[in-house]
């Protein structure tokens, strides 16, 4: 018993010991893992970072939200919203073939395109940059691993073709590529910022200090000279011009020749910079500037305004149009409309080449050019607008005496619808050049004013009684040339006119390019405008047929709008401010003295308290705008 | 002084706390880890952690049943036990279930969860070999017995495991088996012969694919080869220089990001000793130091053969997973594939490891 005993003691005495032994080992084992674990964390190990540590962050540049362009009545012409941009991690997709199937019904690309970036060795394709938030929602609901998004800021013009070759666009990454967006790049760009980043092993980067990436570094907003309701109605007009008379294009600008400030400027055909790359190189061009053109008849204008303001003819002058057939050095010069003995209106309302002719030899040549040159000729108009051409106007010397002829009335000189606007606002404003300019302001994120557009007077080009003169001169010309201009209720004064296309070694005899020039009203000139219509077809393809509809069309929308702002009646009712925009709205408060909020942009849908309702004085009425058009 | 302090806490006390610490300790490092996977893999940071999070609940009610369950039926039924263990491992190989992951076969798909039946299997020869060796105790020293008889068993066993091919579990196995078999009292001389035997065999199996020898050796100059078979070894290097003795802070892992692979599960280690430092990794180490020193504890006061037996075995391949795990990630050992016990993402681990846990507790209490 005592020996089963003693066997069982040292049976337990021989288990302590072999447990233990194992113990120990295990131990052991730990404190070698320890001291292993210790060896390879304590020691500043920079030579193994260095190599091998991928996840090191690295720095990123990071650019600010780009500026909006706005227009003069507060209305966002271009503004950057973020949108989802779709990616998908091409090496984790097995089933590529379902993936591209479903992506492509929702974003409505070809399969075969998704398909061919999820065959891919990469760990990182963009789908589609910028889709829509309904697409992403529908995707996401689908819960496609590996498929993602991230938002992108992209440019959006919330009004679609609204003065699209004034604006340009931006490309994919923001920059500026086009127009207002390339010239005034360097403002609307957001300042880069670096910011330090971590990425995975897959190169996505995750950061810990988002909070920086949300910091303000907006670029600055530019604010237009513009008027979105009158760039609408311009564009619409010379739109269905151009449609009706089958034209190749048609182009325009409305300025106030006071102060120099563009309210509209049009190409047609439109441009949407929203499908930028839908459109080619010409339908981007911004044509009333960079489209140089022989101007045609609508020169004489300032030829007998030169003539005038130099003294060699006056109002009652009468000249001889040789019944329609003149010789000038060996080349004959013909009129569309024969007369004889006419005075200077009468030349101008029957558009008499000879008489223009003889006009101009009233003065040397270098004085015409002089003239010319003052109005604004032959010299950029410093717009900025990208790459503007000053066009054609040669020197005096090389003027030969039937260049000299073709140049008074309106031939083998080139020009924009700018510079004519530009001159035409001298007669209309007294006498002075005007600078025109279509950026008001430029405000940076913090709402500090970092330029201001102004009205830039240059030198008195013409004295008061010539500007005076050529405006009544051009009423009765208005109102004898072209009764299509006509617009009842306002004086009108302007010149239609027409010239051929010219082409190598000549012109091209069924092209006409047909003009207006105008501004109302006569007496106290405030709106300008230019608009030229390129190859209408058909007979009568003239200034007078086609041009000048659209310009009592046009002006005479804007005029009425201009002055059709409501005096609050005696009895202190509220206006209607119903479909205003905000700047008339604010007119109309102003006019009337009351307090307005203004809420949103575009027009006036809702007001409280609503029109007709009492007026109490120190109520502030709410305005609720929204962009309608 | 320390020890002696030690010495006065109840071990089993010491041994539940150390699991709790442990495995709650293991959660907050699978979310920490696995987070930026989640969001990447599942859109939802959350989703390691709330898997995990279930099977720790689930983990925990086990551990807590099976500590106070009766044990008898484990010595009553341990052939039947041995017989699930290798149907288990057999179910690997049925085309439906069996799932491949890599170029291994180790996971069952049953549809709504999956889990690898070696985590279960391993115990089920544990309780056989325990209980086999329990009723011939008294003839452990003869050869037959103490050698042939014990380790036969475990052939079917590791020759599936070998099918796999999982051989991280193959060692683990047959070297616990080897502890068992030293602790129950066999000559020295049967020993040396059964290691030799072993020896031999993983020799041969190495032989009979030169790459393995290559592949096997790499670890130990992981910059021969640092984009392929070095890769993991290195980045594990670069998580642990980068922690230093404080760490980068909790969440702050960047070798998480992807670079390091498994890095909720076989090198959580790495990600850990980054995030929370020497003084974090040396914290986890201690309380696996007190789980093992607990272990023994509890395996010494046992009395009868099978409960010993039994607690060794679980203790001592616990013990051993933790060893081969960290040693393989610190560089110590080839990688093998075996998880961090209570601390490394798994279902299948994180459950079986608990209900072994609450084994040892219920095995205590056959003592009076």
């Amino acid at each position: 018993m005592s020996n089963f005993i003693n066997q069982l003691k040292e049976d337990d005495k021989k288990f302590k010991r072999r447990s233990n032994i194992i113990k120990f080992g295990i131990y052991l084992f730990l404190v070698a893992i320890f001291l292993k674990i210790s060896y390879l964390q304590i020691p500043e190990n920079d030579a193994l970072l260095t190599k091998y540590d991928a996840g090191k962050s690295s720095s990123l540049i990071v650019k600010g939200e780009r500026g909006e362009i706005i227009d003069s009545s507060g209305e966002v012409l271009a503004v950057s919203v973020l949108r989802p941009s779709i990616f998908a991690n091409p090496r984790a997709i097995k089933d590529r073939v379902y993936y591209s199937k479903i992506l492509s019904d929702v974003l409505k690309i070809p399969k075969e395109e998704i398909l061919n970036k999820l065959k891919s060795k990469k760990y990182f394709v963009y789908i589609k940059r910028h889709a829509t938030h309904e697409q992403w929602e529908k995707i996401s609901k689908m819960n496609l691993a590996y498929v993602g998004m991230q938002l992108e800021p992209k440019r959006t013009y919330p009004h679609g073709h609204l003065a699209g070759q004034v604006l340009g666009h931006t490309d994919t990454d923001q920059k500026g590529i086009e127009g207002l967006e390339l010239k005034y790049n360097k403002f609307l760009r957001g300042s880069a910022k670096r910011i330090e980043i971590h990425k995975d092993a897959f190169g996505k980067v995750i950061t810990k200090s988002i909070e920086e990436i949300d910091k303000p570094n907006k670029g600055h907003d530019v604010h237009l000279t513009i008027i979105s309701k009158y760039q609408l109605i311009l564009e619409d007009a010379i739109a269905a011009q151009v449609k009706k008379s089958d034209a190749v294009s048609g182009f325009g600008m409305i300025m106030n020749p006071n102060t120099g400030e563009i309210y509209a400027m049009v190409s047609y055909p439109f441009f949407n910079p929203n499908n930028y790359s839908r459109y080619g190189f010409e339908k981007k061009k911004n044509l009333p500037v960079l489209n140089m053109f022989e101007p045609g008849s609508v020169m004489k204008s300032f030829l007998v305004a030169s003539a005038l303001n130099e003294g060699v003819i006056d109002e009652g002058a009468i000249i001889d149009c040789e019944k329609g057939v003149r010789s000038i050095g060996g080349t004959t010069i013909k009129d569309l409309n024969p007369r004889g003995k006419s005075n200077i209106t009468e030349i101008l309302v029957y558009s008499s080449n000879i008489c223009a002719s003889k006009i101009t030899e009233l003065m040397s040549k270098e004085k015409y050019y002089n003239y010319l040159k003052s109005f604004g000729f032959g010299a950029k108009t410093n717009i900025n607008v990208p790459s503007e051409i000053a066009g054609i106007l040669d020197k005096p010397e090389k003027w030969s005496e039937i260049q000299r002829a073709n140049i008074a009335f309106g031939q083998g000189i080139s020009v924009s619808s700018i510079q004519l606007a530009q001159a035409l606002s001298i007669i209309a404003n007294g006498g002075t050049f005007i600078k025109p300019y279509l950026v008001k302001l430029i405000v940076n994120s913090e709402g500090k004013v970092v330029y201001k557009g102004e009205r830039r007077k240059g030198n008195r080009v013409l004295r008061y009684e010539t500007s005076k003169k050529m405006r009544k001169m051009l009423k009765t010309v208005l109102q004898r040339g072209a009764k299509r201009a006509l617009i009842e209720g306002v004086n009108a004064s302007g010149k239609t006119g027409t010239a051929q296309f010219p082409v190598k070694g000549g012109y091209d005899k069924h092209r006409n390019v047909v003009s207006i020039i105008g501004f109302l009203p006569s007496e106290n000139p405030q709106l300008v405008a230019v608009i030229t219509i390129d190859y209408p077809k058909g007979k009568n393809a003239y200034g007078g047929r086609w041009a000048a509809p659209v310009f009592k069309k046009a002006m005479g929308a804007i005029w009425l709008d201009e002055n059709n702002i409501e005096k609050v009646t005696s009895s202190g009712d509220v206006p209607s401010f119903i479909g205003r925009a905000r700047r008339e709205a604010l007119a109309i408060a102003n006019i009337n003295n009351m307090k307005i909020k203004i809420q949103g942009s575009g027009f006036v849908q809702r007001q409280n308290p609503g029109p007709g309702e009492e007026y109490n004085l120190h109520d502030e009425i709410k305005l609720f705008l929204d962009p309608g058009i | 002084m320390f020890k002696n302090y030690l010495n006065k806490i109840e071990p089993k006390n010491l041994f539940l706390i150390s699991v709790l610490i442990l495995s709650i300790f293991g959660l907050i490092m699978v979310f920490s880890s696995s987070s930026v996977k989640g969001m990447e893999d599942y859109a939802d940071s959350y989703y390691f952690l709330k898997k995990q999070g279930i099977f720790l609940c689930i983990g925990l009610i086990i551990f807590i049943i099976f500590s106070k369950v009766e044990t008898n039926f484990l010595e009553k039924n341990h052939k039947l036990f041995y017989g699930i263990g290798i149907i288990m491992l057999l179910l690997v190989f049925v085309p439906i279930l069996g799932k491949k992951a890599g170029n291994a076969t180790r996971w069952i798909d049953l549809g709504l969860f999956s889990f690898q039946p070696i985590e279960i299997s391993k115990y089920m020869l544990l309780i056989f070999i325990a209980k086999h060796l329990a009723t011939k105790s008294k003839r452990i020293k003869e050869f037959r017995i103490g050698v042939i008889s014990s380790t036969l068993p475990c052939i079917p066993y590791a020759v599936l495991l070998i099918m796999q091919p999982d051989y991280g579990n193959t060692v683990l196995l047959l070297t616990t088996i080897f502890a068992m078999i030293i602790i129950s009292g066999a000559r020295l001389s049967h020993l040396v012969s059964i290691f030799i035997v072993l020896s031999c065999s993983f020799y041969t199996l190495i032989l009979m694919a030169p790459y393995r020898m290559q592949r096997l050796l790499s670890f130990m100059d992981p910059y021969a080869d640092p984009q392929g078979s070095g890769h993991q070894i290195i980045q594990s290097y670069v998580a642990l220089a980068k922690g230093g003795l404080f760490g980068v802070g909790l969440g702050n892992s960047s070798q998480k990001l992807f670079f390091l692979p498994a890095q909720h599960n076989d090198f959580i280690f790495s990600i850990i000793a980054e995030e929370l430092g020497l003084l974090g990794s040396s914290i986890l180490l201690c309380l696996f130091g007190f789980l093992i020193y607990s272990g023994f504890k509890i395996l010494e006061r046992s009395k009868d053969l099978f409960s010993r037996n039994l607690i060794a075995g679980i203790v001592i391949m616990t013990s051993l997973q933790i060893i081969i795990n960290l040693s393989v990630t610190v560089g110590l050992m080839p990688p093998k594939g075996i998880p961090l016990p209570l601390i490394s993402y798994g279902g299948s681990s994180l459950v079986f490891t608990l209900l072994a846990m609450g084994l040892i507790l219920a095995l205590d209490k056959r003592r009076k």
